[in-house]
């Protein structure tokens, strides 16, 4: 099945994923949320969605929701029941005590991404306490933090809090100017965009910082933005390498082609180039796709392979919105979406 | 290696009633734990619900980190134990010198390591801990992200160099070490004239060694940025030295368009249309050599880079 997507194995495979995940997988317990995410927008992405259960997936989501009692409390969404709260997905209220439950800024939004997907209109979403927890980790630096209970805070929030501002049509939590500095103090002497100020530019940073401009209608604000055109094109060594003198991984044919379409210059990619490669990291046996050849297939690698096809003109797959790594569809025609208000 | 004794035959744990996960009636994604990991979560769970500060809880807590490093509620409730419960930080750190070289590229032991540094304000392991970490893996953003935050925040900047010059020597091209010498440059103090030039002439020698080493030009490049390129000629004879003895080096005809760009800059608007037009041929020149010969795979690139020279002229 040289060059050709093997559609019915890859559907396998994220079902069976969402069937029952092998013991080494509880490295993943904590941000289960995020492999569901894989597999439903992967399969979103196959126009394969209706195989789902959706009703139970979606209550399954909002079980992880929490509901604070005070109405300035925070809330969020957790990435799995580890706590070891009761199972309810229409609980409104949290009814015991579980001192170090906490919602994960990531969990938020893929959260938010998977019930558009599932096609729920998010009626049962606490957004007030979502928009408390936002406000709360947010650092005086204009980066966040992914949980109040003591974390780092980098770049990938920073994308988070954007993506979950712009799905709930609301960015009154953030303090965007903060988080445009943040963003632009990251940017390297390479054109890329580093963790932290000062950090090697990288593939998976620069497209969160890329998108968070994006989500926030601040495109203006990158120093250079031909540099980091530049960057990013010369990135593709056959697939795409996250850093400069690395190897090729296919997680970055979204990252850092992703960054060039919401740019507008998905049309510089040699898309035969990175299709050949993506191809080459399809798991013909088991479905799904690996980083590099010659490892294993995961959901990640997976997921982000599907988006990169789509990248490379692969019309086997879904039209993708750039700004949320999801299909077009399940942002149309989800709940209202928004950019700051000016 | 020693033997795992269920909890539920440790004499210590009697009076704890273990909390059992409640993933619903039909879960999604549920993984297939083992014995060990349900057992150690249940009691996991049912201290945190107790708040529980005890030394039994914080060696449960190296249990539970052992089953799933990358658990953050864990490594919080950890460092609430820390200040709380008698430990020796001394043993902390070698803890998660540990785990940080067996999970490389677990954010949550980068970040407790962090956190016990500043706790007890002592940096003195940092540059060795690190040192070990980028041994094994020359490029470990964690590594070096550490240790950038290490050193701006403690003020070690001098050894710096010499530790690049030898990871340079091994591999060149590490594009890490190569971002790590401009944060040293660049970060303690502002760039004078003076550091710019030795750096220039330090660069050129590097890519001397190895003309295709994309990192070395891009920092050469870096050197360049926000100052007028006509105070180095040095850099310009370089590039067209290159240009000319080493056609095919793409990163030097990238150079050299860089340049020809800047020098296009300079002109506009300055009614010097015949010179506008001779650096704008050149350009397009250069780029559409890449597109076709040096840089194929980025064709669609450097064509996109004639049109845009194109609309100069305009």
């Amino acid at each position: 099945m040289k060059n050709q997507l093997n559609k019915n194995a890859h559907i396998n495979y994220f079902k069976s994923c969402l069937e029952c995940l092998p013991t080494f997988a509880q490295s993943q317990e904590n941000n289960r949320l995020t492999m569901i995410y894989f597999c439903v927008s992967s399969l979103d992405l196959l126009d394969s969605i209706n195989i789902l259960d959706k009703e139970s997936i979606i209550n399954y989501i909002y079980s992880l929701q929490i509901h604070p009692k005070d109405p300035n409390g925070v809330g969020g969404f957790r990435g799995s029941p580890f706590i070891g709260i009761p199972f309810n997905p229409f609980r409104t209220c949290e009814d015991i005590e579980f001192p170090y439950d906490q919602g994960h800024i990531a969990m938020i939004y893929v959260a938010l991404c998977l019930l558009r997907i599932l096609g729920n209109n998010y009626d049962r979403i606490n957004k007030r306490a979502i928009l408390n927890l936002l406000h709360k980790l947010q650092q005086p630096n204009g980066s966040f933090c992914p949980v109040l209970g003591g974390s780092e805070s980098d770049m990938r929030f920073v994308y988070c809090a954007s993506a979950i501002s712009y799905m709930l049509s609301d960015w009154s939590a953030i303090d965007i100017n903060k988080m445009l500095n943040y963003i632009k103090s990251c940017q390297s002497y390479d054109g890329g965009f580093g963790q932290a100020p000062g950090c090697e530019s990288h593939g998976g940073i620069s497209y969160c910082a890329l998108a968070s401009l994006s989500l926030s209608g601040h495109l203006d604000v990158i120093n250079n933005l031909q540099d980091f055109i530049r960057w990013c094109c010369e990135r593709q060594i056959s697939g795409f390498q996250g850093r400069i003198n690395k190897d090729a991984d296919t997680c970055y044919s979204f990252w850092i082609g992703g960054c060039l379409e919401l740019l507008n210059c998905g049309h510089l990619i040699n898309s035969s180039e990175l299709e050949a490669f993506i191809f080459i990291c399809q798991s013909n046996s088991t479905g799904g796709f690996s980083k590099q050849p010659g490892f294993p297939p995961d959901m990640l690698h997976s997921y982000y392979s599907l988006c990169g096809l789509r990248i490379a003109q692969n019309i086997e797959v879904l039209p993708i919105d750039f700004n949320l790594g999801i299909s077009k569809r399940a942002v149309e025609n989800g709940p209202q979406v928004s950019k700051p208000q000016i | 290696m020693e033997e795992y004794i269920s909890f539920k035959d440790r004499e210590e744990w009697k009076d704890i009633t273990p909390i059992s996960q409640d993933d619903g009636p039909q879960p999604i994604c549920p993984i297939n734990y083992s014995t060990k990991f349900s057992e150690t979560m249940g009691y996991f769970r049912a201290i945190l619900v107790k708040q529980e500060m005890s030394t039994r809880a914080l060696d449960l807590t190296e249990e539970v980190i052992d089953l799933n490093p990358a658990n953050y509620t864990v490594w919080y409730f950890r460092r609430l134990l820390l200040k709380s419960v008698k430990f020796t930080i001394n043993d902390e750190f070698k803890f998660c010198e540990q785990l940080a070289l067996e999970e490389p590229k677990n954010y949550q032991i980068w970040y407790h390591r962090r956190a016990i540094v500043e706790l007890s304000q002592d940096c003195s392991r940092e540059l060795d801990f690190t040192t070990k970490a980028i041994q094994n893996d020359n490029k470990n953003y964690h590594a070096w992200a550490h240790r950038q935050w290490v050193i701006e925040t403690f003020n070690l900047w001098e050894k710096e160099l010499d530790f690049l010059e030898s990871l340079l020597t091994f591999d060149i091209r590490n594009n890490s070490a190569w971002n790590h010498r401009f944060f040293i440059l660049s970060r303690n103090k502002a760039i004078t004239n003076e550091i710019r030039s030795l750096e220039i002439e330090y660069t050129i020698n590097k890519i001397k060694l190895c003309a295709s080493n994309v990192s070395a030009w891009n920092y050469l490049k870096g050197l360049m940025n926000g100052s007028n390129i006509d105070n180095y000629p040095t850099v310009i004879e370089f590039c067209d030295w290159m240009v000319q003895n080493h056609p095919i080096c793409a990163p030097a005809n990238v150079f050299k368009v860089d340049i020809l760009q800047q020098k296009i800059l300079q002109l506009k608007g300055k009614g010097q249309i015949e010179q506008l037009r001779e650096l704008v041929n050149e350009a397009e020149r250069i780029c559409n050599n890449l597109a076709t010969n040096l840089a194929v795979k980025h064709a669609k690139y450097w064509y996109y880079r004639i049109d845009q020279f194109q609309k100069q002229l305009q």
